[in-house]
């Protein structure tokens, strides 16, 4: 009983459920399948705004590291529990996910018209894997959800998706499982350690995980064997291959899901395992990561500008974010690693949205080529609006989400630790990704909207026929997020802030070690307000640091937030 | 001659029962009769697996954690013995027989094949195959191998109006006879090395000449013994570089036999090794564990990336053993490596989760059978999702499971010999095991693929008959229940214990 009263445990098994309910409904029933998936998957939205709206992070603090905590043992012999729990980044993931989750649904309405029941019941199994992936808390677990979830992608992939679709499908399962598989090896050598800090028992739990020390010779071998399962997953250049081709076969759920939720599990799993257990190797490993982040972001992104196709060039579009997340994270700055977050959202935001917008027009032209369009915004103006909302919030504009995240992420590159890095002229190129990002985007938004309407097929098809109701009802709630997180992150950034300081207090030791190893006297480096063992999980917050951040971030002070961040980022050294 | 335990009867009750059934079969099918009767002499073979696996439960829970000695030499060493790992075996063995023998019926209809013989020699193998498990010496262990393997080259070549099944068949028997030559040689060599044919006096006097002059003082003559008599063990479970006569017997054979021999006599197979290596050869693991890595590399790869070339799917399957018994074999190494690693557990429980799922597999391979159609084309497959969805669903499980993918029992097992390995430190091996299974999955996906993705054929597959429906349910229950609560299982292969991890 209280494995069902437990909110966690609701959100991620009610698509299950449903899921099981609906593979029983005869065929009769036909396409009001759709309504009746959609409806679960708001249900789902709204058993996961507890989430949101009591969200308390001084009594969740009290409690331990983790809110609505649901553990109790599964495998014994094996030392597996089934341990759930969120904190504020997991649980602001889990919104994403559940709100996504609504989206894609309703997106799929018109573009799914064949075996529609089977459709609902994978698309609600995957929203199980996906939620379950965030919420658990024991490694084992963890790996389960982290697995299920590539089946149902993969016929989602398989069955649904555009020409190359049986390829597509096929290479994202085996990339992904092959990167999985490796990651696993990591995850016993870290099991293994555990029986001497938990009185002899070994334990795939992450909480008693997480008192393990190892030796930076031996974090070094299990953080390449994580690397290879999460970078593939992110995807970090060069293991994105799989990417452009699982996006573009998708169907247009697919492809939102895809990019808003499933590459957030690969940088999730560095923020969650990587950086808090091995911290060491994360910092020898540091210049190889940003270099590859940043090799990343210049590469997908000017690879963007030559695409011929819409869905392709958002999809290479999101190798170039990622890489930005991932520079951000590895700035292991207060600064960078929040960013790194808020982009994580953010991307979910945008780049789901941009797959939304192509799908409008596929759905009504049956292509993507963006020279077959041009001159939209006279036949569809509500749609190119959409469609310029969306672009600028994926660009950075400021006002809009990206901007935050953004500018966040290069704040915490700029203060990162000399020590880390052989030069911190990286970030130019970082800059010089944001810039090839506008160019891209405002490009294509240049090729597909504007001029004249040439091609007579789209008079044809697309005049008179704007966006509809259920495309509103899906659209905007995007731009309204965009807006929100544009004008107010604060409430964003105050879920998260205790997690991301468990997370660096973690870190912070081997980063004072090649300090110290490198020369760097620590009075050379700004010096924090409070000291950063106080940031650890369970002590009050300080009132200071709230304060200096809403001072950064209010929406009123858009220029003087440029000026206030530094010496904000400079808490986090 | 050496002494009773005073319950013996009582011990072997289980492996009496089964000859009892075989002999009764044998004088039964000599009385001409009609079809109805030979299955009837069907399901009392069921019957007469199911009183046995009781009895073997019964012997189980008596025996406890321990061991008990229901034969053994005037000098006290143990030539057969009730203890968790024969009985947890001979559970598999049962397991895989009951499931092969509802598969049976419907095949051997559609073929024309009913006969009293096929039961007789079923009963029979499974009979060598618990002496397998329970036997403690190189001779006692012979006359269960041998047993079995007459009774499984029978049963090869059982569809003996198809070309196929006799080529297949004569040479498993050709190359199984030069194997069981080979054991015997090996056992010879080992015999004259230490002096006894009991695995525990074999491990004494391998314990005492170490301790007195190292690894080198055990001789090239007991040496060059080990390497044969491992080389027969291998072809038993047909290990790369000795599986050559698996894909062929396994196709030719009859589509119930295939599923058998993929899961039983393999699983014996393993018992057997485990038995010999642990307990007798174990203070000298540091001469096989080398060998049997390269081997299980070998095999791993080798029946992967063969199996992906492949576009019958009993012959896939085939290749698809190979694979499986290479992963069995990594824990088989990590046993040696560290007698601590679960090994033995893991692979215990990997034959029996991969009991249930192969035999899966193959029912499904049985349910598309009809006349004249061996329903082992990959072709097929093609949109069985659309006639029979909830088949197709099963069959994704199975494959899911073989491929190692949760919540299923295939990924229980690939996870305790991925545990147990790298326990063990074996990690070269824990990351081909790794690798090799991301390939399986490419080659059960074709399967996958024809099912969901492929235009459904016209044909419609004759009924499947209800004893088919059950042991695909078993088997589907079976992959659920070890992936999903494992737990029980496991505590029952954690009491598994081989020589000197205790």
């Amino acid at each position: 009983m209280d494995f069902l009263l437990n909110p966690l445990n609701q959100v991620t098994y009610l698509p299950l459920a449903a899921a099981l309910v609906l593979a029983f409904v005869p065929k009769s029933f036909g396409p009001k399948i759709k309504y009746v998936a959609t409806g679960v998957f708001f249900a789902d939205f709204l058993l996961s705004l507890p989430l949101w709206f009591s969200w308390d992070g001084a009594s969740s603090a009290a409690k331990g590291m983790w809110a609505w905590e649901f553990n109790v043992p599964w495998i014994t012999s094996l030392g597996v529990r089934y341990h759930f729990g969120v904190d504020g980044v997991s649980a602001l993931l889990v919104l994403l996910t559940t709100t996504l989750g609504v989206l894609a649904a309703l997106c799929s309405w018109s573009y799914i018209q064949n075996r529609e029941k089977e459709y609902y019941v994978w698309l609600l199994i995957l929203q199980t894997g996906m939620v379950g992936v965030f919420c658990s808390l024991d490694f084992f677990l963890f790996y389960v959800f982290w697995e299920v979830m590539l089946v149902p992608m993969y016929f989602l992939i398989g069955i649904w998706g555009g020409a190359n679709k049986l390829y597509a499908a096929i290479k994202f399962f085996l990339y992904t499982l092959a990167g999985s598989v490796l990651m696993l090896i990591g995850i016993l050598v870290l099991y293994f350690r555990t029986e001497a800090v938990n009185e002899g028992v070994k334990s795939f739990d992450l909480d008693v995980i997480y008192k393990v020390a190892l030796d930076p010779q031996l974090q070094w071998w299990v953080f390449a064997a994580f690397f290879v399962g999460f970078a593939i997953k992110v995807p970090m250049f060069p293991f994105h291959t799989w990417l452009p081709d699982a996006h573009v076969e998708a169907p247009t759920a697919g492809s939102v899901i895809l990019a808003g939720v499933l590459l957030k599990m690969g940088t999730y799993g560095f923020y969650r395992f990587s950086l808090p257990l091995l911290p060491d190797a994360t910092v020898a490993w540091l210049p190889f990561l940003l270099v590859l982040s940043i090799i990343g972001v210049v590469y997908g992104a000017m690879v963007s500008l030559v695409q011929k196709d819409m869905k392709k060039l958002v999809a290479y579009s999101s190798v170039s974010h990622l890489g930005f997340c991932m520079a951000g994270m590895f700035a292991l700055t207060r600064a960078g690693v929040e960013g790194s977050i808020l982009q994580m959202l953010n991307h979910g935001i945008s780049t789901g949205g941009l797959f939304l917008l192509v799908g409008i027009v596929y759905e009504r032209m049956h292509t993507r080529e963006i020279k077959l369009y041009g001159g939209l915004a006279k036949l569809m103006p509500v749609y190119a609006l959409f469609f310029m909302v969306i672009t600028l919030s994926s660009i950075g504009l400021p006002g809009l989400n990206g901007f935050i995240g953004e500018i966040t992420i290069l704040l915490g590159a700029y203060h990162m630790s000399p020590a880390l890095i052989f030069s911190k002229s990286l970030i130019f190129f970082l800059v010089s990704g944001m810039l090839l990002g506008a160019a891209y985007m405002l490009w294509l938004y240049q090729r597909v909207f504007w001029g004249e309407v040439t091609n007579p097929h789209l008079e044809e098809h697309c005049k008179g026929k704007d966006m509809n109701g259920r495309e509103w009802a899906y659209m905007a709630p995007l731009v309204v997020l965009a807006l929100w997180i544009g004008l107010y992150p604060k409430p964003i950034f105050d879920r998260m802030e205790k997690s991301v300081d468990f997370v660096l207090s973690r870190v912070k030791p081997a980063v004072e070690r090649v300090e110290r190893a490198k020369g760097y006297p620590p009075e050379r480096l700004p010096q924090p307000v409070r000291g950063e063992g106080e940031a650890a999980v369970g002590h009050p917050v300080a009132v200071t640091e709230t304060e200096v951040k809403k001072e950064t971030f209010s929406p009123e002070k858009g220029a003087p937030a440029a000026s206030a961040a530094p010496a904000r980022a400079g808490h986090g050294e | 001659m050496g002494s009773l335990h005073p319950a013996f009867w009582h011990l072997v009750s289980p492996e009496l029962v089964l000859v009892g059934f075989g002999v009764l079969f044998l004088l039964m099918s000599a009385v001409k009769s009609d079809d109805s009767f030979k299955e009837a002499l069907g399901w009392l073979t069921a019957l007469g697996f199911a009183i046995t696996l009781v009895l073997t439960l019964q012997i189980s829970a008596a025996v406890g954690g321990g061991r008990v000695a229901a034969l053994a030499s005037r000098e006290g060493y143990a030539s057969l013995v009730m203890d968790p790992f024969s009985q947890l075996f001979k559970v598999v063995f049962l397991v895989g027989a009951l499931l092969s023998v509802l598969m049976s019926f419907k095949s051997l209809r559609v073929n024309r094949a009913l006969t009293g013989e096929y039961f007789t020699f079923l009963v029979l193998a499974v009979f060598g195959m618990m002496v397998m498990a329970s036997g403690t010496d190189l001779l006692t262990l012979w006359v269960g191998l041998e047993t079995m393997a007459l009774s499984v080259y029978v049963l090869a070549a059982y569809l003996r109006r198809s070309a196929a099944s006799v080529e297949g068949a004569f040479k498993y028997f050709l190359l199984g006879a030069v194997s069981s030559g080979f054991y015997l040689y090996g056992a010879s060599f080992v015999y004259g090395a230490t002096g006894s044919v009991h695995l525990e006096a074999i491990r004494e006097a391998l314990q005492a000449r170490i301790a007195h002059g190292g690894l080198e003082a055990v001789g090239f003559p007991f040496a060059a013994g080990l390497v044969i008599l491992v080389v027969a063990l291998l072809f038993k479970a047909a290990l790369v570089p000795f599986h050559w006569w698996t894909p062929d017997a396994y196709e030719g054979a009859a589509t119930p036999v295939t599923g058998f021999m993929s899961v039983a006599p393999k699983a014996a197979a393993f018992a057997m090794m485990l038995r010999v290596l642990l307990e007798g050869l174990g203070p000298v693991a540091g001469l096989w564990t080398g060998l049997l890595s390269a081997v299980a590399i070998a095999t791993m790869v080798w029946g992967n990336v063969a199996a992906m070339l492949q576009d019958n799917v009993k012959r896939m399957l085939a290749y698809s053993s190979i694979a499986h018994a290479g992963y069995a074999l990594v824990a088989v190494v990590a046993a040696g490596t560290a007698p601590r690693s679960g090994g033995v557990g893991a692979a215990l429980f990997y034959m029996g989760a991969y009991a249930f799922m192969n035999l899966g597999a193959f029912g499904l391979v049985l349910y598309l059978e009809r006349e004249g159609c061996a329903g082992d084309r990959l072709d097929h497959f093609n949109g069985l999702v659309h006639r029979r969805p909830v088949l197709a669903v099963c069959m994704i499980l199975f494959l899911l499971s073989l491929g190692g993918i949760p919540p299923t029992a295939g990924f229980m097992g690939k996870f305790l010999v991925f545990k147990a390995a790298v326990d063990a430190g074996l990690y070269v091996l824990a990351v081909v095991l790794a690798v090799t299974s991301v390939i399986s999955l490419y080659y059960y996906y074709r399967i996958v693929l024809r099912m969901f993705l492929r235009e459904a054929e016209a044909e419609e597959p004759v009924s499947a008959g209800w004893p088919l429906g059950a042991a695909l349910a078993a088997s589907v229950a079976g992959t659920l229940v070890l992936g999903l609560y494992a737990a029980p299982a496991l505590e029952w292969t954690a009491r598994v214990v081989l020589g000197g991890a205790h």
